[in-house]
């Protein structure tokens, strides 16, 4: 009874609040393309570019005023597409993708400084999304590390298991990696359990 | 001789070393009475701001201090010790300011100090971010200049993660870590 009347009075408290909703996860995990899922599905228009290139979002991308409405409720975000973390950035791989040494050592800048940004953002942030590539092993020093920040701050949470599209996706494993968090299955690039992913928002932010 | 890294006068004793410099720094760099070749500028008298950079001491600092000290294999030959500053005589030129003040790039060549550099190009990276000076807004804490040889941002290495720069276009970023258990980062 006691916890019915405490999320009563924490669901009346976040009504109307501006949630900062950081998207984090490695490189090429589709946050950009869940941001923009998101956005587009929310508010009609995307976040930003996405590219098969890593480190395409090299600065904090916002789409804000992104109101999601869910059972009588309405929960407004600050859609905040992170760069994506890496713990090493090298301008040789991006010469991979045809860019000349100079272009890529530039590009690799920025990616760093990206980087540091989206780290910073750590302590401003309301909620994030820890997006993560179900074709890939999740277990890793960059998820483990965000998680480990997240949950020393307190920040709420959901683990996205992305790409569930792909042959190789393995969301089994990404539960039993992180047993004790709760994780949505989703599909950005085709909008699959976006809905499931919405619901979860409410229930976790609101 | 020891040095103090924020005005570079001289320590005249063991005492002072322990006790500080009268500039109110902790820190100070060793360097040998050592006469050769100059391989920094000769250096021009700070004002007050620019002699303001050092990072605050501590107790850690000043025994990392002396035990880099302690280990220098060769030093700087300084020819730039009897330059004088307005309103100030206490103020004795050192390597340490020179290099500091300069906009040469470090010298990697035999008989020179790394460790006194190291430090000094650090203090130097801290005080041109301080002030928004930076042409290059570099983003990392630490560079290698050259092998073996390292530019550290002592200021910087208090905000955000740490960026090592290994060479141009390649970096490696330490994550901050933090675990419920072990409390914020």
């Amino acid at each position: 009874m006691l916890k019915k009347i405490l999320n009563f009075f924490r669901k009346l408290l976040f009504r109307q609040k501006n949630v900062k909703l950081g998207f984090y996860g490695s490189t090429n995990v589709g946050k950009t393309t869940l941001a923009n899922r998101m956005a587009v599905d929310l508010v009609g228009e995307p976040v930003g570019q996405v590219s098969p290139v890593p480190h395409e979002t090299r600065a904090v991308m916002s789409k804000e005023r992104v109101e999601l409405k869910t059972g009588g409720y309405s929960l407004v975000m600050n859609i905040l597409d992170m760069p994506g973390i890496a713990v090493k950035v090298d301008y040789r791989d991006f010469m991979e993708y045809g860019l000349g040494k100079k272009e890529a050592q530039e590009r690799a800048k920025e990616a760093t400084r990206g980087i540091v940004e989206a780290v910073k953002w750590l302590e401003d942030v309301d909620a994030a999304l820890v997006v993560v590539d179900s074709t890939e092993d999740p277990y890793n020093q960059i998820n483990i590390t965000l998680l480990g920040n997240l949950e020393a701050r307190n920040i709420p949470f959901l683990i996205v298991a992305n790409k569930i599209d792909l042959p190789g996706a393995n969301t089994k494993r990404v539960r039993e990696v992180f047993p004790s968090y709760p994780i949505v299955e989703v599909s950005a690039a085709t909008g699959e359990n976006m809905e499931l992913l919405y619901d979860e928002l409410a229930i976790h932010l609101l | 001789m020891h040095i103090c890294l924020k005005c570079g006068r001289s320590a005249k004793s063991v005492e002072e070393i322990e006790e500080g410099c009268t500039c109110g720094s902790k820190v100070f760099v060793f360097k040998r009475d050592e006469v050769g070749p100059t391989h920094l500028k000769p250096l021009t008298c700070p004002n007050a701001q620019e002699r303001n950079f050092a990072p605050e001491p501590s107790e850690s600092d000043f025994s990392n201090e002396e035990k880099i000290g302690e280990v220098a294999d060769e030093l700087p030959p300084e020819k730039n010790e009897s330059a004088s500053c307005e309103n100030d005589d206490s103020f004795a030129p050192s390597g340490v300011a020179s290099a500091i003040l300069s906009d040469e790039p470090l010298d990697d060549e035999p008989g020179h100090d790394y460790c006194e550099v190291w430090l000094s190009k650090g203090a130097k990276i801290s005080k041109i971010r301080a002030e928004g000076e930076s042409v290059e807004q570099a983003i990392e804490n630490i560079r290698q200049v050259r092998r073996g040889i390292f530019e550290v941002d002592l200021l910087g290495l208090k905000e955000g993660p740490l960026v090592v720069r290994d060479q141009e276009g390649v970096y490696y970023v330490r994550l901050p870590f933090a675990h419920p258990e072990l409390g914020k980062i």
